[in-house]
């Protein structure tokens, strides 16, 4: 039995086939716990779609197929998760960590934020997502899910949206001593945007916006949209924010390292982002 | 489009939609109507333009104000130059449905809704 944990809380999985036992522990390196905690859920992971993964007691399914096991797995669990944590706000969003503060770099899929969050782990940054942000709205808390992570390869050349999405991705191994392992208070919000052989460009965003961009990137939040953009509202009160365009992850890593530096408050951010060059 | 807007409307008094859920951040606001499932966020001027959309006041009123809030005292210099960026205002705020036009102004002004 392995023991998927996020924080106090975990999701048992059983996997009979080592192919897929593999696969899960690759992708949920970080996250698997040698013991169980508070354990929400029981999971079987055997077999390929159409149910891939049951929980315990349903019927299994047909051949072992384990990226297809580990994407159906990866969903039910944060299903779990959400269930049991309803009052905390999850984002598409990766996350890094630096100073006792974190840095949540929210985006949809294939606008570089894997790339930018494997980057930045390179540069010294922890680790604590490239995909799924849990917050704590109240407190700012952002607790780690660091599965391993994923990135596109670089085509080399501008593509639309949906070209982008059909580039192949490979895992990206992150060293545990780089992971973070602690809920981190937020320290400042970025929103990137890759473009092909453009420069690194960071530049203060319109907090009203940003609160709409995290209403649309939420995976789930605690109560009726409009109470959720009040709490947006208030945490983005304290809260730098900035857009990033980049073509570069390495310079744009330079140019966040270096504007995050002193971790800006918001009366820093009016003055404008630190001029990484 | 703005000229057009301003002549049709001169006379009227602009208003926030009922049921337009309002939150300030910062300087800036963001509306949410629920009922389009639409988020609006309003910079620092459109949202002070928008704060006076109570149908108590025509948009020269409007500009009145504004020019009155920017400097301490009158001036109608400042509210002449200020038309045509509240006129652009009120119109997208109209185009985006949170905005109405009334024909009297308002006995109770109302304002937008909180969460």
């Amino acid at each position: 039995m392995m023991y998927v944990a996020v924080g106090e809380d975990a999701i048992a999985v059983e996997a009979g086939e080592a192919s897929i036992r593999a696969a899960i522990e690759q992708h949920f390196r970080h996250l698997l716990t040698p013991g169980s905690r508070r354990v929400l859920e029981e999971l079987i992971a055997d077999a390929c779609a159409p149910d891939t993964v049951t929980a315990r007691g349903e019927a299994p399914g047909l051949e072992p197929c384990p990226e297809a096991v580990v994407h159906q797995l990866e969903g039910r669990i944060l299903l779990t998760l959400i269930r049991a944590r309803r009052e905390r706000l999850w984002l598409h969003a990766g996350g890094v960590a630096r100073a006792g503060k974190a840095l949540v770099i929210a985006a949809p899929s294939a606008h570089g934020k894997s790339t930018l969050v494997t980057t930045l782990v390179e540069q010294g940054w922890h680790y604590l997502s490239d995909e799924y942000v849990p917050l704590e709205i109240a407190t700012g808390q952002v607790i780690p899910f660091p599965r391993t992570p994923w990135k596109r390869l670089d085509p080399g050349r501008e593509l639309p949206l949906d070209r982008v999405l059909e580039l192949r991705r490979v895992r990206v191994p992150v060293a545990p001593s780089a992971v973070a392992r602690v809920p981190t208070p937020i320290g400042a919000l970025l929103f990137p945007a890759y473009r092909h052989g453009a420069g690194a460009e960071l530049r203060a965003h319109s907090p009203s916006s940003a609160a709409l961009k995290l209403l649309s990137l939420a995976i789930h939040g605690p109560g009726t949209r409009p109470e959720l953009l009040r709490a947006l509202c208030g945490l983005l009160e304290r809260l730098p924010c900035y857009e990033l365009t980049f073509g570069d992850a390495r310079q744009a890593a330079d140019l966040l390292s270096a504007a995050c530096a002193g971790w800006p408050t918001r009366v820093d951010e009016e003055r404008g982002p630190r001029d990484g060059s | 489009m703005s000229d057009l807007v301003e002549q049709r409307t001169t006379d009227l008094y602009p208003s926030q939609l009922a049921g337009v859920w309002e939150q300030p951040v910062y300087d800036e606001v963001v509306l949410y109507c629920q009922d389009q499932n639409l988020g609006i966020s309003l910079n620092r001027s459109a949202a002070a333009v928008w704060g006076l959309c109570d149908g108590s006041r025509t948009a020269a009123e409007i500009c009145r104000q504004l020019a009155r809030d920017l400097c301490g005292s009158p001036d109608e210099e400042l509210a002449e130059l200020l038309t045509p960026d509240v006129a652009q205002t009120l119109a997208e705020l109209q185009q985006l449905g949170v905005l109405v036009y009334e024909a009297a102004p308002a006995k109770h002004p109302g304002g937008a809704l909180q969460p």
